[in-house]
């Protein structure tokens, strides 16, 4: 920032009206620190310095401990003695002796509490995760939720939050819709952070988002913002603890699991939280957040957090439950059916929401389709993992009745969704997050977004639940990392997520937009 | 074991007032490692004289008696990198600041989340000259040169803009209009 711009120096009649000149000062330098700080001191930045005065008093601690043993010595009396005893060693080497010793004791123990830290296993498994996930790469990962009303998780993603190289060091895009296909859609590229009006023209915002994260669905709300920045809370917010060897509903293998309960007074805050973190790569695969003791109903990973036993009646080794089908290992998703606007049904049987039911052959086709979508909508492609799947179009010619009969048979609408291919979830390899993505699908260019008064609708401040006015809590938020091809060019910019290639620049429009 | 846990919950107390803390003290200091310091310094004295801490009261205004006379310390010391840190214009600041501290929000920037709407609020021209010199970090010149005009015109802008932020910042009442993150 400029030096120039800092100065306060030079007044204007007209600015110091009505203020003294201390006034005035404050006010000018009170603006300049908030956009100072807006704009330099992101999360990263403040987690190291909060890092390094907690190391700092921690190496405080240890030097004076080692002082007061050095001391203890001193009056031991043996120690005295060798102090006192004429003939042998002076005094002060004696002393130099134990300042010395004194000296070594405390570097060793400075050098390991800098190591160690202060944090409890599950803190510093915690901020390896945010390392991983704010490292270099590009990650998508799909958001379901059971929101206010509902009585189980959504089986479509109500959002995607896709970051490259670390969501607060780089791009971002959050693609939230509700139920009926209405969008917002906000983000972050190398020019600053954007948002797509309800009219669909893309604005440039001024500084960041204000209070990110929390959206309003109607009389419901739902909360969406990068793992990573979601994860930074839980340190501080949440009382944490780390379990290996855990399950995870619809994946194989073995997790490290991050447990969390809220501590009092940082609603509305998630009462609880479950984190799986791959133990190779250490990055988060599955984040579950639910509200108000919500069990987690079907499709929730969550269980019964003692009996491990799910609201549906699946019992689950897992203290969460993992949730497994009858066969105890998750299967193929199943492509869904399109709605003949453009927006894909629900997927899987009504007991299986999630489409996490038994391993099947990859053909989730008769069983998931629903609209009868004709053959080039989903290309008879193999998916990476994942064996043929409904994508030939062999579903049921007649679907649930709300969708036409015939679907709209058009080129990228038509894949799979988020051009996965056919295999769905978790192939018969088993990789975990094996779900690949293209760019098509409901949450990308494929389907035109639709925007307009209905759609999610940021919220001006962390709601106050219970308040008269406010949006009900969601029950369960799931994040859930998919595979993901590399995002297609420009697609952290405004202009890939709407019709308008035209960015424009002016904020001030932007109320007008509203 | 008791000292640790102490730790703990200053930890937790530093984490919930560090965004306000380099805020506060971005307002005092120009160099940034100089703000680095005088944050580590103000949380370790606030660490060391935390039994003198009045339990009753908040922590924030505490935190900020501190570093504002670790400011004034570092003024007296080399005035170098520092801005106008006056006894009447730190005691004005912190009103400010407490203003801030009374809005609903979980966090400081919670707390915050006009900004977005008080920028929008701006004259496209005084708007572009903030986000020039804050968002991009150009210097005066640079930002004279691009926008065509005289330094001394911009500057006065920016600082015209600057009060007109703090004015819509400190408002008792919201802004009109919302927030921009709704368009």
């Amino acid at each position: 920032v400029s030096d120039e711009a800092d100065n306060s120096g030079s007044l204007d009649g007209r600015e110091h009206a009505g203020r003294s000149l201390h006034e005035f000062t404050a006010d000018d330098q009170f603006a300049h620190g908030i956009l100072e700080f807006y704009h330099k001191d992101d999360a990263p930045a403040q987690g190291a310095r909060v890092r390094r005065v907690m190391d700092a008093i921690a190496h405080e601690h240890h030097v004076a401990a080692q002082a007061k043993d050095a001391g203890r010595a001193a009056s031991h009396p043996r120690t005295s003695r060798a102090l006192r005893a004429p003939g042998r060693r002076p005094a002060w080497r004696v002393m130099a002796s134990l300042a010395s010793m004194a000296a070594v004791l405390a570097i060793t123990f400075g050098l390991a509490v800098f190591s160690a830290s202060t944090e409890s296993p599950a803190e510093a498994t915690l901020r390896s995760a945010v390392a991983a996930m704010r490292s270099e790469g590009e990650r998508r990962f799909e958001v379901r939720a059971m929101l206010a009303g509902a009585s189980e998780v959504s089986s479509e993603p109500l959002a995607t939050v896709d970051t490259r190289d670390g969501a607060n060091i780089s791009n971002m895009v959050m693609r939230v819709r509700t139920p009926e296909g209405n969008f917002f859609v906000t983000g972050r590229d190398d020019e600053g952070e954007w948002a797509i009006t309800q009219t669909g023209e893309p604005r440039r915002l001024q500084g960041p988002r204000p209070n990110p994260g929390w959206l309003q669905m109607g009389d419901a709300s739902l909360l969406v913002e990068p793992v990573d920045t979601l994860l930074e809370r839980l340190s501080t917010r949440y009382t944490l603890e780390r379990r290996e060897g855990a399950v995870m509903v619809g994946r194989e293998g073995e997790w490290t699991l991050i447990e969390g309960r809220r501590k009092a007074g940082d609603v509305p805050l998630a009462d609880r939280v479950a984190i799986w973190i791959n133990p190779a790569t250490k990055l988060v695969e599955r984040m579950e957040m639910r509200w108000g003791g919500e069990r987690g109903g079907k499709g929730a990973a969550f269980g019964d957090a003692k009996t491990g036993t799910l609201e549906d009646g699946a019992t689950a080794p897992g203290e969460f439950g993992d949730g497994m089908g009858p066969e105890g290992r998750p299967g193929p998703r199943g492509p869904r059916g399109w709605d003949g606007e453009g927006h894909r049904r629900p997927l899987g049987p009504p007991d299986d929401p999630l489409g996490l039911g038994p391993r099947g052959e990859g053909r989730g086709g008769p069983e998931h389709r629903d609209d009868g979508r004709p053959d080039e909508a989903a290309p008879p492609e193999r998916g990476p993992e994942g064996e043929p799947g409904a994508g030939r179009g062999d579903g049921p010619r007649r679907g649930d009745g709300l969708g036409p009969r015939r679907g709209e048979g058009r080129g990228p609408e038509g894949r799979g969704p988020e051009g996965r291919g056919p295999e769905g979830r978790g192939g018969p390899e088993g990789r975990p997050g094996g779900r690949r993505h293209g760019f098509e699908g409901p949450f990308g260019p494929g389907m035109r977004p639709r925007f307009g008064p209905g759609g999610p609708r940021p919220m001006d401040r962390p709601p106050r639940f219970g308040e008269p006015g406010q949006p009900r809590p969601p029950k369960v938020i799931v994040f859930d990392l998919v595979a993901c091809d590399p995002f297609p060019e420009g697609w952290f910019s405004p202009g890939a997520h709407t019709a308008s290639a035209d960015v424009k620049d002016d904020g001030a429009k932007v109320e007008e937009g509203r | 074991m008791e000292e640790q846990r102490s730790r703990r919950l200053f930890e937790i107390l530093v984490r919930e007032h560090a965004d306000m803390l380099m805020a506060y003290l971005r307002s005092l200091v120009r160099a940034g490692d100089i703000v680095d310091d005088l944050f580590q310094q103000t949380m370790l004295v606030a660490w060391r004289r935390l039994d003198d801490f009045d339990q009753e009261r908040p922590f924030g205004p505490w935190l900020r008696g501190i570093a504002g006379r670790l400011v004034m310390e570092q003024r007296r010391k080399k005035a170098e990198g520092m801005l106008t840190c006056e006894p009447e214009v730190i005691e004005a600041l912190d009103r400010r600041f407490e203003a801030i501290g009374k809005r609903p929000g979980d966090t400081f920037r919670e707390r915050l989340d006009r900004l977005g709407t008080c920028l929008g609020r701006l004259p496209a021209s005084f708007r572009e000259v903030i986000e020039l010199t804050y968002a991009r970090g150009l210097m005066l010149k640079q930002v004279a040169e691009a926008v065509g005009e005289g330094e001394e015109a911009v500057k006065k802008r920016v600082q015209r803009a600057r009060l007109m932020l703090a004015d819509c910042l400190t408002a008792s009442e919201p802004p009109a209009g919302g927030s921009e993150a709704r368009a």
